[in-house]
């Protein structure tokens, strides 16, 4: 790799740290098999960055390398299907700051599980219907019936939890 | 977005945390890019290559069908292989494929590092060959093969070996059996770390008199066998296959390459003359679904020649032949 294309490559990818953490985070829940999918997706990232021709794309592109790389570790691990309800359990790196369940995981752990990506990839990595659609190979109108439904039921956990505040 | 979707957006995206482990990894990947050491470094791919593709060792009926067909299109090929010393070409390439393969394993995943160097002359009777370095939860284990050509006063042997911050990591005599003069010794070192770059193993004779220090460079798995007076260097295999995978890419187009990966099977015939190096070496390009399968033996081994400059690790390319099947 160039030393321009370096650079810009590592620009893209602490742009999108936050983002790929959470989404790796809310696809395994586990710090470790998260950690190990980002890792993946970086060294994929590296190796296949000439192949990206528009790198406006990065963020969709890595998201969707990554989301890959996840799944290739719930299905050869075969200990976390999908995102368990009984969550935290797996959860290691209690010593790596990540004791305190975020809102995002909150929320995650109270939606259905079909919904969970596509909370994580609309709201958190703020990508467009459309690229949803291509990196989760669903149709755009499931994309957003799901965003519909999804959105339906965190207005019922946002407000219950306002209301739990309020006393 | 409208205001509810912005609403909720700012509800889930308030904690902006992220663990430190998660931001090391980050980090040091990036610490890599930077350095331009990322290929040197891949444990993440090994263990992308753990997931799909567990048994490293090549299937050998099918080897059978690849190794018939290769001897009818191959002319003093099995010549090649006596020089190496194989039987014939089968033999050769069957061991050539699950020596990558197996290599690969070492390289990326950091658990299982093959080091097949030549013997280390230890005294006039004795060689010492480090084959592998065995990494698993993190519990390292060095094994060594022992040769003992006459009786002598020397053995049985001593060993010291040493991290990077010089801590001891194993203090021991040999294990091996009287009058045994071929024999494997296994040392398991203590205060291994995955950031250990290097080993430095000391060998000792009965009377524990030092007679090789041997430093062992489990990055770039080059090694340096030191006498008081004495350095011998070789290059770095990995940097080697490193350079003529990435100048035999060159060589195809992306379209040619789309789903294929070259993967250097072997040198051999390297020459050095008026400072440039002449290299004759196998490759071979396998798709993504034969690798994935497991069936990289169905690929072509083709051979080329190269000529390049060598200043320490790094190599530049003179010259390169076209590729013709092997």
């Amino acid at each position: 790799m160039e030393e321009k294309d370096r650079e810009i490559f590592i620009n893209s990818i602490n742009e999108n740290r936050l983002k790929m953490y959470k989404t790796a985070i809310a696809i395994l829940k586990n710090e470790d098999d998260a950690n190990d999918a980002i890792q993946d997706a970086l060294y994929s990232a590296y190796k296949n960055y000439d192949s990206l021709k528009e790198k406006s794309y990065f963020t969709t592109w890595i998201i969707r390398i990554l989301i890959n790389k996840c799944y290739d570790i719930i299905n050869k691990n075969k200990k976390i299907a999908y995102i368990d309800d009984s969550i935290t359990e797996n959860t290691t790196g209690v010593e790596d700051n990540y004791e305190v369940e975020s809102s995002l995981e909150w929320v995650l752990n109270k939606i259905d599980k079909d919904l969970k990506e596509i909370v994580v990839l609309y709201y958190y990595d703020e990508l467009p219907v459309g690229d949803i659609a291509e990196i989760l190979e669903i149709p755009q109108g499931t994309v957003k019936s799901r965003l519909s439904r999804a959105r339906e039921q965190i207005r019922k956990i946002m407000k219950k939890e306002e209301g739990e505040f309020d006393g | 977005m409208d205001n509810e979707d912005i609403k909720i957006k700012q509800f889930i995206t308030k904690d902006k945390n992220i663990s430190k482990k998660a931001n090391d990894t980050f980090d040091n990947f990036i610490e890599k890019v930077k350095n331009d050491e990322v290929y040197q470094s891949e444990p993440q791919i090994a263990r992308e290559q753990t997931y799909n593709k567990p048994n490293y060792f090549i299937r050998f009926k099918k080897f059978l069908t690849i190794a018939a067909s290769l001897a009818v299109v191959t002319v003093g090929s099995n010549a090649y292989a006596r020089t190496k010393g194989y039987d014939n070409i089968f033999f050769l390439l069957k061991d050539l494929v699950t020596k990558v393969q197996k290599e690969d394993e070492g390289i990326f995943s950091d658990r299982d590092i093959i080091i097949s160097y030549k013997p280390i002359q230890i005294t006039e009777d004795i060689e010492l060959q480090i084959n592998e370095l065995q990494i698993k939860d993190n519990k390292a284990k060095l094994y060594l093969l022992v040769k003992e050509f006459n009786d002598n006063t020397d053995s049985p042997l001593n060993y010291k070996v040493y991290n990077d911050e010089n801590q001891e990591m194993y203090n021991a005599s040999s294990t091996k059996k009287e009058n045994e003069k071929i024999y494997t010794e296994v040392l398991n070192l203590k205060k291994y770390k995955d950031a250990t770059n290097t080993l430095k193993m000391e060998v000792y004779n009965k009377n524990n008199i030092l007679l090789k220090t041997i430093t062992i460079d489990l990055t770039k798995k080059t090694i340096e066998a030191r006498t008081e007076n004495q350095v011998v260097k070789k290059i770095s295999q990995i940097e080697l296959n490193k350079f003529l995978k990435q100048e035999t890419e060159k060589l195809y187009t992306p379209k040619e390459l789309k789903n294929k990966q070259i993967i250097i099977l072997d040198t051999y015939d390297i020459f050095y003359s008026d400072g440039k190096y002449i290299a004759k070496y196998l490759y071979m390009m396998p798709t993504e679904d034969e690798i994935n399968k497991d069936e990289v033996e169905n690929s072509t081994i083709y051979t080329n020649t190269i000529e390049f400059t060598s200043k320490g690790d790094s190599f530049t390319k003179v010259k390169i032949d076209k590729s013709e099947i092997f």
